[in-house]
């Protein structure tokens, strides 16, 4: 059964179409890549389909359920998203961080093992108590990666997750992406990291506010 | 697409007359029917406008408070329309009434102006509805309809609380509807007149300005399918 | 679970705060402020001082809670997290929540620490501290609740510096006319019962947004 569908969604900025007619399916333990030129609407989809942003036209559903029927609680477990922005309280550390956005979605569960998944990410244990503040974008994009694997959610969308990380780093995204995908989550990537390309069951390109498969290796 | 406004405007023409003739003869009551009150003199006769705009201003305000409540709970366009139009015609209506109250309060109380709990209701009314309103441009891509939304919907009761609070302030405040000053029949007239001239001619700008509004949500939604269109032809393997 | 997951965002605002050391200080020190620009405002000589202390606390809360609440949300949008925080098991509520009680933490402490401040400086007393401190408490919650709403609609609007005292500044119109009263009649040594319409006028504003904000925000925020 289809995970993830998008049945003719569209948006518009300021009284303009950038996204149109967009169709999508996504299935369970698949990875899509998602390429277009900046300014796309790659982002702005994302968002539609983790039903932070209401689309102008069309609706997704998740499981055959329209998301605004979903609540919005339910939806934070069962979407995760990992975007620009890191989604982290600067001011408090890696592990109160994640131990935060764990216990917001799952209150009342058994305490998790937040240490555990941060060195998963490849966070140093010196780093996991101090204020990440100071940490690089690198590190901030791991954290944030910690947090998206303690939500336990099974669609997972992310924008540009290699920002920042290194070459040990996108190693390790990569690893950690086949590893949900083999725990069967469903998850679409939009970068433009060749790194990441390889692990792709499908590749689609947003042009003209419209998806189509993908011919090129690699925009980049 | 739901047909929005009709070209024909017959009834708000036919709306627009009925006011237009009603302020007239609302004039010609004030000027020539209506004999000048005796200890206040020819000012008194702004009462008739006066407190006819207090009195539509209350109830746009209310409206559109009420309206907006309801555009929360169900969303419409035209819901929403209705609620913007009567703030904005509230708006207009507390100006009026905030013009002439100084001018009536000048040559009866001898300030332009007193503390006096209906005109600070009245100036507190004004600076929500504008607060509101401002809110609702300043706000990106629609979320201001939802906000302006909200504080509309919350504005109205504490506009009643503002109310019992400048009441309670104000202690002994001049009586002024209840004075002996519209005993004579020719007032009461001329007072009745004029307050359906200036409901009828609130009720003319508030479809007037409805009417604007759905054109504008109407056009908004052309100009969308528009660039939809637009975007369907540049695709690559389109037909052209 | 709604108070639970309110009681962990208030302990992660706690932590931000502690860390950060950013608000709270400065938000006293604004107060004071205030409290110095009243006097050189309205203090003449051979008037007595301690007329003015009701409008100056007042007037001196007002001010300085804006302060607190234009930082309320500045953690979250700094790291991205208000949509997160947003999308708790309760829904949106526990994060307003949590914020209403962050500030009104705040402006508690400002207040406590200011009162005597302004006694002091005003050459005053008060007549019947428990009414004066009990009207103070529901200013305090009146304004905390609705500000909290206010700020948390207003975060994605521009110029919301300035939107924010004008719409709040009305809407809270009620909360000052009547702490004031209160606090004139108390420091006149009027009865209690002369208090007690102005204390229910509060008591009412604090029931209906402690009611009315939750709801409204929700309404708002999830799509």
């Amino acid at each position: 059964m289809t995970r993830l569908l998008a049945e003719g969604v569209g948006w518009a900025v300021d009284g303009r179409f950038v996204l149109v007619d967009v169709e999508l399916a996504l299935e369970p333990a698949t990875l899509t890549v998602l390429t277009g030129e900046n300014g796309a609407g790659k982002s702005s989809l994302l968002e539609i389909l983790a039903g932070t942003r209401q689309p102008a036209r069309g609706a997704v559903k998740l499981d055959g359920v329209p998301l605004p029927e979903i609540a919005p609680a339910h939806l934070a477990r069962r979407i995760a998203r990992l975007d620009h922005a890191p989604g982290l309280y600067l001011e408090l550390s890696a592990l109160e961080n994640v131990q935060l956005f764990h216990a917001l979605l799952h209150p009342g569960t058994v305490a998790l093992d937040a240490a555990a998944l941060l060195t998963d990410v490849g966070l140093a244990s010196r780093d996991h108590a101090r204020p990440v503040r100071g940490f690089s974008r690198g590190m901030l994009q791991r954290t944030a990666l910690a947090r998206v694997l303690a939500s336990g959610a099974d669609v997972w969308l992310l924008d540009e997750p290699s920002t920042g990380l290194d070459r040990a780093g996108c190693a390790l995204l990569a690893d950690v992406l086949q590893r949900v995908r083999a725990q069967g989550a469903t998850l679409l990537v939009a970068t433009h990291d060749p790194a990441l390309l390889p692990l792709a069951d499908r590749r689609l390109h947003l042009d003209h506010g419209h998806l189509q498969p993908a011919q090129v290796a690699s925009t980049c | 697409m739901a047909k929005i406004a009709s070209p024909r405007p017959t009834g708000f023409l036919a709306l627009l007359s009925v006011a237009t003739l009603l302020v007239l003869a609302a004039l010609y009551c004030v000027a020539f029917v209506a004999r000048p009150d005796v200890t206040l003199g020819i000012v008194q006769k702004i009462f008739y406008f006066h407190v006819s705009s207090a009195i539509a201003m209350m109830l746009c305000l209310s409206c559109g408070s009420m309206l907006s409540l309801i555009d929360l709970f169900a969303p419409s366009d035209r819901i929403d329309a209705l609620a913007h139009s009567a703030i904005e015609t509230g708006l207009a209506f507390a100006l009026m009434v905030l013009t002439s109250g100084p001018l009536w309060a000048r040559k009866s109380w001898g300030a332009w102006w007193t503390w006096e709990p209906r005109l600070t209701l009245t100036l507190m009314l004004l600076l929500l509805a504008a607060a509101v309103l401002g809110i609702r441009s300043m706000a990106a891509d629609g979320s201001g309809r939802k906000i302006a939304a909200a504080l509309a919907s919350l504005a109205a009761p504490i506009a009643y609380l503002i109310h019992v609070a400048v009441e309670k302030w104000g202690g002994t405040h001049p009586m002024v509807l209840k004075g002996g000053g519209i005993q004579s029949p020719g007032m009461q007239l001329t007072f009745r007149v004029a307050m359906l001239a200036i409901l009828l001619f609130a009720a003319t700008l508030w479809t007037l300005r409805f009417r604007v509004l759905r054109l504008e949500q109407r056009l908004h939604a052309l100009r969308l399918e528009l660039s939809a269109q637009d975007v369907r032809k540049q695709r690559p393997g389109a037909p052209t | 679970m709604l108070l639970r997951l309110t009681w962990l965002l208030l302990q992660k605002d706690l932590r931000v705060a502690a860390r950060s050391r950013e608000v709270f200080g400065f938000m006293l020190l604004f107060a004071l402020l205030c409290v110095v620009v009243f006097a050189f405002g309205f203090l003449r000589e051979g008037e007595a001082a301690a007329a003015q202390v009701p409008g100056v606390l007042w007037v001196t809360l007002l001010f300085s809670g804006t302060v607190g609440l234009l930082r309320l949300f500045a953690a979250e949008e700094e790291g991205g997290t208000l949509m997160l925080a947003e999308r708790t098991l309760a829904g949106a509520t526990p994060l307003l929540l949590s914020k209403a009680l962050m500030q009104l933490l705040f402006s508690g402490v400002t207040t406590l620490l200011l009162l005597p401040v302004v006694l002091v400086f005003f050459d005053a007393s008060l007549a019947q501290p428990a009414w004066v401190l009990a009207a103070l408490a529901l200013g305090l919650v009146g304004q905390a609740m609705l500000g909290a709403l206010v700020a948390a609609l207003l975060v994605h609007v521009r110029l919301r510096e300035v939107l924010l005292p004008l719409v709040l500044y009305p809407l809270l119109a009620p909360l000052v006319i009547a702490g004031v009263r209160i606090t004139v009649l108390t420091q006149a040594g009027a009865p209690m019962e002369a208090l007690d319409g102005w204390l229910a006028l509060m008591l009412g504003f604090d029931a209906l947004v402690l009611v009315a904000a939750p709801w409204l925000h929700a309404r708002v925020v999830e799509l």
